[in-house]
């Protein structure tokens, strides 16, 4: 079940000291470096346009879908459409069966993750190596991504360095320039054989048919410049009406994200290479992919679209800091994964994670497109429990809240019924035990309990002023 | 000037001199205080859990009770929250919609109400200690208000105010989340009360008993002589007769109170969720 | 190329994808207009001075570990960077196409050997692009297309003579700005570039911001990952 897989997966980060202090460490970086750049601007007068210029592009979807296919086509580029993970599979799978391909070289795909593509390319036989740093400590280890920014934040230099190790051959020092010096000396290698670059794609511009990809390591150029063949991945909302556009888009993701004016590196690929040039790509594949996105347009949750994947809401969620990216249970995590998930993968089984949130709403505050998570977060609880498919004691609990909330004399009872039922529980003002749910809270904390009176029964008897006490003219 | 005092289910229930202390604290202002009593809960539990037909019935009850009030005044910063920015949309088509609309933007928190509405920002309040201020979110984030309770305690004769580290960052309570949640939720509480500690704070103030609750319960497993207390009840045992700064004392010693002073203020009162004799009887 | 042809690789043809995205939008309300994406004012580009746009290049190159030299003519500029690279040691340079004679004399003059990249057969498999030949390199020269001063970068439009490797595989990359090319802002470089892509049929480009960085190790901040762990731009007053 799910839900009791959440709660495993989020007790099981909570006992690990090492995973929590590495989020902390990475997540406390990458917010101190976006609240040092966002001065730039008047940055609420440019949230508020990025916002306008997403909202946008989604409500003319199609429109730009259509001129961003034509215009990579002009540009001698293919352009295929996946409705959902297995299509986008086996189209990639086709494309590298059509090329010959032997060898991938890949940069930095979410859209991968979520369809499971590495495995599947490995099963033909295909030899797939990730190139981003992290990424490619991920892989060797074979784990998922915990942080869309920093996939292997929760390793230590001493688990790469195991894993480096091992690839080597040979003992290796954990300092950063030695595991560097491995991975930049292997994937140099891989970048000039490799047949095919699979990429993903932080935008797509409509106007000019370019797909836009933003790094610091310079993979993402050596998999565009490099292998004979380019596929880039996109999901089908990372579109951008036009190339001046990205000035906008661009200062806001990578301030939310790293904290950087911008990256080392953005590349702004239009299709193959040009008549004459000696390196780029001889063909350009662009895989539009939907994956349950369509299923949320035109609905209440359609500004989950806006999203820029920064990741700034998983850096400032006081929530992710406690447990990491996994015990999300997904590709993406924080309070965009919390939204994502249930809408993406079914709320009936994935509902359970948007219960892992204390709605301080720290996540609409930072989010450079405004979405308002922390309502969506509400939104698909409301959902959840439209689906009929709660707890039965809960809804009927919180039936009984309706009903008594409603009606003062029920209240009043209530709380006298309480007054009474809490005796065998309480000593000195606090409850030693109780039944569930209550139980939990005092697995930790310490519960008061109803004291004899409630403050309109103190009322009714009157308020009197302290001797002496004065009342103030206004 | 007349305020009905919303006095919220969790402080009727669990913390009543909280709204004991608010009516007496508006009373010292020149305000005079009603209580209507049909009044009982904003449903905001119920909404946050996704039971939004449950919430609007609660929600319905309490538009109704202050039908007749000129001003309501709240100690909670997010029940208030959950009037003002959700109501509009929860009663949207509702025949009560008219009324709840009205009933958002008459509704305010007490230090919001006190700062921003009475143009009061000295009550002559004395307390001497160490004290930190808890911002809760949904004061905060959802209504905006900051600034008020922390100009409040500022001229608060005695007392050292010191800026709680990462304040920004959620107590952990959350709602059925501290139950539903419970590990993630102290875990989320030591991090905050690390900073409390941090800061060597004696007095814990906060405008929302919820936070408070969730905090000084977990306080009372760690230990600690951290006094955890609402805002309404500091400023009301600070200006009790015999502690309270008068006008004519401020102006004789220049404007700036010694310590000191009766009223049970002071002290090494510890333990979270301490009620005033009235209710423990 | 039609749709057809594509749909031999899978997937929904374009029309039933399309049909999919406007059922979920619904045809709702009237639509919105572009909403406008201008971050500033669009006169301070205008109004820029040389100098200013030279100081704030270098400023904001700087702070992110590149390097800014200065030249006052073209002439000055090559030996400037021939002098540089033989002080670095630099044995082999790769050059972009284009006329780079003079540079070459002054590198010659240095010492320092290169590679022409219009001599090479760089495509998938070619000799050229062996490792032992690859790793020779100890820098890659070329001019840049625009340089962004806001930001400190360098625009590089992808053709016959800009070869993407140039600036990306030696480990080192020297970037010659002229002063027609140094603009304020990256807004400026993304409007010319796509006039120039309708008019002139230009594809590809990347924006190159200082060295290759990553903190992917503990957040401990590693430079030359993959591409050039230096980046040197020479601003050159005319």
């Amino acid at each position: 079940m799910a839900k009791a897989a959440i709660l495993d997966r989020i007790d099981q980060a909570l006992g690990n000291e090492r995973l929590r202090r590495a989020v902390r460490k990475a997540t406390d970086t990458f917010r101190g470096g976006r609240a040092r750049v966002i001065s730039d601007f008047d940055w609420e007068a440019m949230r508020e346009k990025a916002r306008a210029l997403r909202a946008h592009t989604i409500e003319h979807l199609d429109y730009y879908l259509e001129q961003l296919a034509a215009r990579v086509r002009e540009n001698g580029g293919h352009v295929h459409f996946a409705e959902n993970a297995s299509q986008a599979v086996e189209i990639v799978r086709r494309i590298a069966a059509h090329h010959g391909v032997r060898s991938v070289a890949k940069s930095k795909s979410m859209i991968s993750e979520e369809i499971h593509l590495n495995e599947v390319l490995e099963a033909d036989g295909i030899e797939v190596y990730e190139t981003d740093l992290g990424e490619y400590i991920i892989q060797l280890a074979r784990e998922t991504p915990s942080h869309i920014i920093g996939p292997a934040l929760h390793k230590s230099r001493e688990d790469i360095a195991e894993l480096f190790s091992k690839l080597e051959g040979r003992p290796l020092s954990s300092d950063t320039p030695t595991l560097t010096q491995v991975a930049r000396r292997r994937l140099r290698e891989v970048f000039l054989k490799a047949d095919m670059g699979i990429t993903g794609c932080n935008f797509a511009v409509a106007e000019t048919g370019s797909i836009v990809i933003v790094t610091n390591e310079g993979n993402g150029r050596m998999v565009t410049s490099l292998p004979r063949v380019q596929v880039t991945l996109m999901g089908m909302e990372r579109i951008v009406p036009r190339l001046e556009d990205l000035d906008l888009l661009l200062a806001m993701l990578t301030r939310s994200a790293t904290g950087q004016r911008t990256t080392s590196y953005v590349s702004i690929v239009s299709g193959p290479r040009k008549e004459g040039e000696r390196d780029g790509p001889e063909a350009f594949h662009l895989v539009i992919v939907d994956n349950m996105r369509s299923s949320i347009l035109g609905g209440e949750f359609q500004e989950a679209l806006n999203c820029i994947r920064c990741g700034a809401c998983l850096n400032i969620c006081p929530v992710y800091r406690q447990i990491g990216g996994h015990a999300y249970g997904w590709v993406y995590s924080g309070p965009i994964g919390a939204v994502l998930t249930p809408l993406y993968k079914g709320i009936e089984e994935w509902g359970e994670v948007a219960q892992a949130s204390s709605l301080c709403g720290a996540c609409y505050d930072v989010c450079p497109v405004k979405i308002p998570l922390h309502d969506m977060l509400v939104g698909i609880r409301r959902a959840s429990v439209e689906t009929g498919k709660s707890k039965a004691l809960e809804r009927l609990a919180f039936r009984a809240f309706g009903f008594v909330m409603s009606r003062p004399g029920m209240y009043r009872a209530a709380l006298k019924i309480g007054r009474l039922a809490q005796a065998p529980f309480v000593r000195k003002g606090r409850f030693r035990a109780a039944p569930p749910p209550l139980s939990s809270w005092l697995s930790h904390r310490s519960l008061p309990s109803l004291p004899k009176r409630s403050f309109r029964e103190i009322w009714a008897k009157g308020i009197d002023d302290e001797p002496g006490d004065r009342r103030g003219t206004s | 000037m007349r305020v009905s005092l919303f006095v919220t289910c969790m402080v009727d229930a669990l913390y009543p001199n909280v709204g004991v202390s608010s009516v007496k604290l508006l009373r010292r202002l020149g305000v005079e205080v009603d209580f209507p009593e049909d009044q009982v809960c904003c449903g905001q539990p119920a909404f946050n859990s996704g039971y939004h037909d449950a919430a609007r019935d609660a929600a319905a009850q309490l538009v109704r009770a202050f039908r007749d009030a000129e001003y309501v005044v709240g100690p909670s910063g997010s029940c208030v929250s959950m009037i003002r920015h959700y109501y509009p949309a929860l009663f949207e088509g509702h025949p009560l919609e008219a009324e709840a609309n009205a009933f958002a933007a008459k509704t305010y928190e007490l230090s919001q109400f006190i700062v921003d509405v009475l143009g009061i920002d000295d009550v002559g309040a004395r307390f001497p200690g160490r004290a930190t201020y808890h911002t809760s979110c949904h004061m905060t984030r959802g209504l905006g208000v900051l600034e008020a309770p922390l100009r409040l305690l500022k001229n608060v004769r005695g007392l050292e105010l010191v800026d709680l580290p990462r304040r920004e960052d959620c107590c952990g309570f959350g709602g059925t989340f501290a139950v539903k949640m419970a590990r993630l939720s102290a875990a989320m509480a030591d991090e905050k009360l690390d900073h409390v500690a941090e800061v060597q704070a004696e007095y814990l103030v906060g405008a929302d008993t919820a936070c408070l609750m969730h905090l000084g319960g977990r306080l009372e497993r760690r230990g600690g002589r951290v006094r955890v207390l609402h805002l309404a009840e500091l400023l009301e045992e600070g200006t009790r007769p015999g502690v309270r700064i008068e006008p004519e004392e401020s102006a004789r010693r220049g404007g700036a109170g010694a310590a000191g002073g009766a009223g049970g203020a002071a002290g090494a009162r510890t333990g979270a969720g301490d009620r005033a004799e009235e209710a423990s009887a | 190329m039609t749709h057809g042809e594509d749909l031999d690789f899978g997937g929904l043809t374009q029309e039933a994808f399309l049909a999919r995205v406007r059922r979920g939008l619904g045809g709702k309300g009237p639509k919105s207009p572009h909403p406008g994406s201008l971050i500033r004012d669009q006169n301070v580009e205008e109004n820029a001075a040389h100098s200013e746009k030279v100081h704030l290049f270098t400023l904001a190159l700087e702070a992110v570990g590149g390097r800014a030299l200065r030249a006052s003519t073209l002439a000055e500029a090559y030996l400037v960077v021939a002098r540089e690279l033989a002080g670095a040691k630099a044995a082999r340079v790769l050059l972009a196409g284009g006329d780079f004679r003079k540079l070459e004399e002054a590198l010659a003059a240095a010492g320092v050997a290169f590679d022409r990249w219009s001599d090479l057969d760089f495509s998938h498999g070619a000799q050229d692009r062996a490792l032992e030949k690859v790793n020779a390199w100890d820098a890659g020269i070329s001019f840049a297309d625009y340089a962004v001063a806001e930001l400190g970068s360098i625009a590089l439009l992808f053709d016959a003579g800009q070869g993407r490797s140039v600036s990306l595989v030696p480990p080192r990359y020297v970037s010659i700005v002229r002063r027609d090319a140094l603009v304020l802002t990256r807004r400026a470089v993304l409007e010319h570039v796509s006039r120039r892509m309708r008019e002139e049929g230009r594809r590809s480009l990347v924006f190159v911001t200082g060295p290759s960085r990553s903190a992917d190790i503990e957040m401990d901040l590693s430079v030359g990952v993959h591409g050039p762990g230096e980046l040197w731009a020479v601003l050159v007053d005319e």
